[in-house]
């Protein structure tokens, strides 16, 4: 029945297909994760308007040591002037020709001296200032991360507290006699709208076995709309998609 | 089932012709087997017994022992208290000299607990009274040990002044 | 070729794995563990057209949907009757707090007969209106009563997920003055009629599987015997008149055997016979008392109270005889056992102090529930369900009956006429031609 003829269009079709496949994963991928950006957008405003600022002053501190670290290096460059005045010897006319060379060789060598340590001390300097950079850096990197950690801690205080207020609200509206003497599990997938109301309708993704006992618990969340989920944005998308599981007999 | 009470009727007319009146409430011999539950429309099963000849029966003499009839018992038992026993001597002995004469023992409870429970205990009773009246002489054809269970009060109270009374046995002669 | 495939396939497993690691991440997991013992709200609206019939439909089933207690009625009052179900307004009724509104019409047929055509609508789904249940149900003005119980029973199914109960019948005995009574009703006590009346007592009536007879114990000569009446012709039969006693019967739950207590032999022993009398055999063999036989749904055992220990106390034998097992042992007066209809536990009247009280006993574990709090309990007995047990009780010097839940939350007095009500006994469940 499938000529190699057939298995040819195959080939063209699967990888159609595939493409297909691969654009959609790709939309969905990047689609749900500007969905998921925008907010990261909004956490800057956010973190402006949180005390975050007098926090930030210590940060500015460090970087006022810099300008007075180059001036001991400057202090330094007098040093090598000492040496050289220990050559003045008093001799012949010939002598002091050969002296006079020597003086200019000795200048020579002592300008030469002179800028070398100059260098060095430029070399010095830019490395200090190097070090300086990269201390500052490091110094913004962890308070970014401090920030980063304190803004995940308050956070997540933000999402426990929304957990909870969810589950006790659906457990109060839970009609356990529905759910038989035994142990039963059930997992639903539910959509949520910043309101708190449900986008579409509770999907079952592990039944009870008993109708009467899923059915309770659809109702549960059904009647537990509006669910509490938290007004701001970046904590609230957490909440967007949940997956809830429940153990009403124990 | 208009048959048996036409039967009935019949025979309570039969015996109205013996020389003793009836009481109201005719006792009809019930020794049917279950096979004989279709038979029992026959007239001629239920054939009226000759009643005792005396014009005053020893039996409702009441200067004669013979006229007292029940044994009353204790919470949850069925022994017969010795205070009884002259009395179902007397009886024991005039089912003796009479055999044609028969007798129920109709057993009775309190009105506490199970109504089928209360049937099998009032039995005991009953059952109690027979075997002495079964060594005392009687024969076996001439008793029946039965209960009413706690469904015919003598008295009808919730306390033990009427429970008393209506732990007991009776002793009724076929034909009273 | 196959490398570029084989590219292409990793590529989509990639691209797959991701999503997964995307969803996992993004779908926060809520464990909810415990829910909460609620009655389910429940709206029934009035029925249009019932208002023509003297028994309003709608309100029968409000009441014994109320009557089992798992139900919590809204008011209808003041809310637009929809007519069917496009016109039901779910958001209206969702914030009213129900789950699920009953509609129904009664529509008149040719030749006197009526067609009640009822729906059971979700109120929380609010897309689109979800029918939980639609019927139609062909009845006559006189059996309107009967067609509202059908519709209970539809909704108690429908919501609990166990089949309700409140078609069936009850029989028990009545006494006024010197007269008992047997009387059949429906299961909220209504349409009692007399099918056996006697000047001497009756007792112990119970239904055959079929709900076609009753069997019962009658003294109407002298003494009791156990008769079988079938309910549709009145005639009645002997099923057991042996010397001494006859009492206690049994249907075998295939309708064919009864079990009975005879004193043939002296005392109270069980004996099982076909329903004719024939076929008679001795199952118990104590020296004391076994009485109040019950069997097992199943078939295979019976339960029996025996004072064989000494106090009478409940016992559990094969249905052909055999070695018993005793079962209670709490206290000195466990009485009349009747097995719940899944056969896992039993019913039974226990003596605490001087009072007597319904208490259900699990037959694997043991362990007891009592039930009651009342002085004088007796002859307790199952709803086909298994959610309720009937029985009879004392108030004030006469007797009543009362129902409980099956777990105890739930307790109700039965409307009964004046005189003394006793020894109930609720009729099996026959499954309506729907």
């Amino acid at each position: 029945m499938i000529a190699p003829a057939a298995n040819h269009y195959r080939f063209h079709s699967s990888v159609l297909a595939v493409l297909v496949h691969a654009a959609f994963f790709a939309l969905l991928i990047f689609g749900i994760t500007w969905q998921a950006k925008e907010p990261a957008g909004v956490v800057v405003d956010l973190w402006s308007s949180l005390p975050a600022p007098p926090e930030a002053k210590p940060v500015i501190k460090p970087v006022e040591p810099p300008p007075p670290a180059p001036e001991p290096v400057k202090k330094v460059t007098p040093k090598p002037a000492p040496p050289a005045p220990v050559k003045t010897p008093d001799i012949a006319l010939k002598e002091k020709r050969v002296q006079e060379e020597k003086r200019k060789q000795e200048l020579a060598h002592q300008e030469k001296l002179k800028q070398e340590q100059q260098k060095q001390d430029q070399l010095k300097q830019e490395q200090a200032r190097l070090a300086e950079v990269a201390r500052q850096e490091k110094a913004r990197d962890e308070q970014a991360k401090r920030e980063q950690v304190q803004q995940n801690a308050a956070l997540q205080s933000i999402k426990n507290d929304y957990t909870g207020r969810i589950e006790s609200k659906i457990r109060g509206k839970l009609n356990k006699s529905l759910c038989g003497d035994g142990k039963p599990q059930l997992e639903f997938d539910i959509a949520l709208l910043p309101t708190g109301q449900l986008r579409g309708n509770p999907i079952l993704r592990k039944g009870s076995g008993l109708a009467a006992c899923d059915k309770a618990v659809e109702n549960a969340i059904l009647q537990s709309e509006p669910l509490p989920v938290p007004p701001q944005p970046e904590a609230f998308s957490f909440f967007r998609e949940l997956h809830l599981k429940f153990k009403p007999n124990e | 089932m208009k048959r048996v009470y036409l039967s009935l009727i019949v025979a309570s007319l039969l015996s109205a012709c013996a020389s003793e009146p009836p009481k109201t409430q005719t006792s009809v011999p019930v020794e049917d087997r279950t096979q004989t539950s279709k038979t029992t429309t026959q007239p001629a099963d239920t054939r009226p017994l000759t009643p005792p000849v005396q014009t005053v029966s020893p039996l409702k003499d009441p200067k004669n022992i013979l006229s007292k009839r029940s044994v009353f018992y204790d919470y949850d038992s069925f022994d017969v208290k010795s205070e009884y026993k002259p009395m179902i001597e007397a009886h024991g002995k005039y089912l003796a000299d009479n055999p044609k004469a028969k007798v129920f023992l109709q057993g009775n409870a309190d009105e506490r607990g199970s109504r089928e429970y209360n049937i099998s205990l009032g039995n005991k009773r009953a059952e109690s009274v027979r075997k002495m009246l079964s060594v005392l002489g009687a024969k076996e054809e001439q008793m029946e040990a039965v209960s009413f269970g706690e469904e015919k009060p003598r008295a009808e109270c919730p306390e033990e002044s009427c429970w008393s009374q209506n732990r007991r046995t009776d002793i009724v002669y076929q034909g009273e | 070729m196959t490398r570029t495939r084989l590219n292409i396939f990793l590529w989509i497993m990639a691209l797959a794995l991701s999503c997964a690691a995307f969803n996992a991440r993004a779908a926060l997991t809520i464990e909810i563990t415990g829910g909460a013992t609620l009655q389910i709200p429940v709206a029934i609206a009035p029925f249009t057209g019932e208002e023509a019939y003297p028994d309003k439909l709608s309100q029968i089933v409000a009441a014994d949907l109320a009557r089992s207690g798992l139900f919590k009625l809204i008011d209808t009052a003041g809310m637009p009757i929809p007519r069917g179900p496009q016109e039901v307004r779910v958001a209206d009724w969702k914030a009213k707090g129900t789950v699920a509104l009953a509609i129904a019409n009664i529509v008149a047929q040719p030749g006197g007969k009526l067609d009640v055509q009822f729906r059971l609508i979700d109120t929380l789904r609010q897309d689109q209106v979800v029918q939980l249940a639609g019927y139609s149900l062909p009845t006559s003005p006189t059996q309107l009563r009967l067609t509202a119980h059908q519709i209970a029973d539809i909704i108690f199914e429908k919501l609990t997920g166990d089949p309700g109960a409140f078609s069936t019948r009850i029989a028990y005995i009545t006494k006024r003055g010197p007269v008992f009574d047997l009387q059949v009703a429906d299961s909220d006590g209504h349409n009692a009629q007399t099918v056996f009346s006697s000047r001497e007592p009756i007792i112990s009536p119970v239904w055959s599987p079929d709900g076609a007879r009753l069997a019962y114990v009658a003294f109407d000569q002298k003494k009791p015997i156990v008769y079988v009446q079938n309910l549709a012709t009145g005639q009645r039969q002997i099923a057991a008149n042996l010397k001494g006693n006859n009492s206690a019967p049994a249907w075998s739950p295939d309708g064919r055997q009864i079990a009975v207590v005879l004193t043939r032999d002296g005392h109270s022993q069980i004996y099982s016979s076909n329903a004719d009398g024939t076929g008679l055999k001795r199952l118990s063999n104590s020296a004391g008392i076994d009485t109040e036989p019950n069997w097992s749904p199943d078939g295979k055992y019976l339960l029996f109270t025996s004072d064989r220990g000494g106090s009478p106390q409940i016992y559990r034998m094969p249905s052909y005889g055999g070695e018993p097992v005793r079962l209670t042992f709490e206290g000195s007066y466990n009485v009349s056992p009747r097995y719940s209809p899944d056969g896992k536990s039993f019913a039974f009247i226990q003596r605490e102090g001087s009072q007597f009280r319904v208490a259900v006993q699990d037959i694997v574990s043991g362990q007891v529930q009592v039930l009651t709090n009342n002085a004088q309990d007796e002859s307790p007995s199952w709803a086909p369900n298994g959610k309720m047990i009937l029985y009879a009780t004392t108030i004030l010097g006469r007797g009543v009956l009362s129902a409980v839940s099956s777990d105890g939350r739930v307790k109700q007095k039965l409307s009964t006429q004046a005189g003394d009500v006793r020894e109930p006994a609720w009729g099996p469940l026959i499954k309506p031609k729907l």
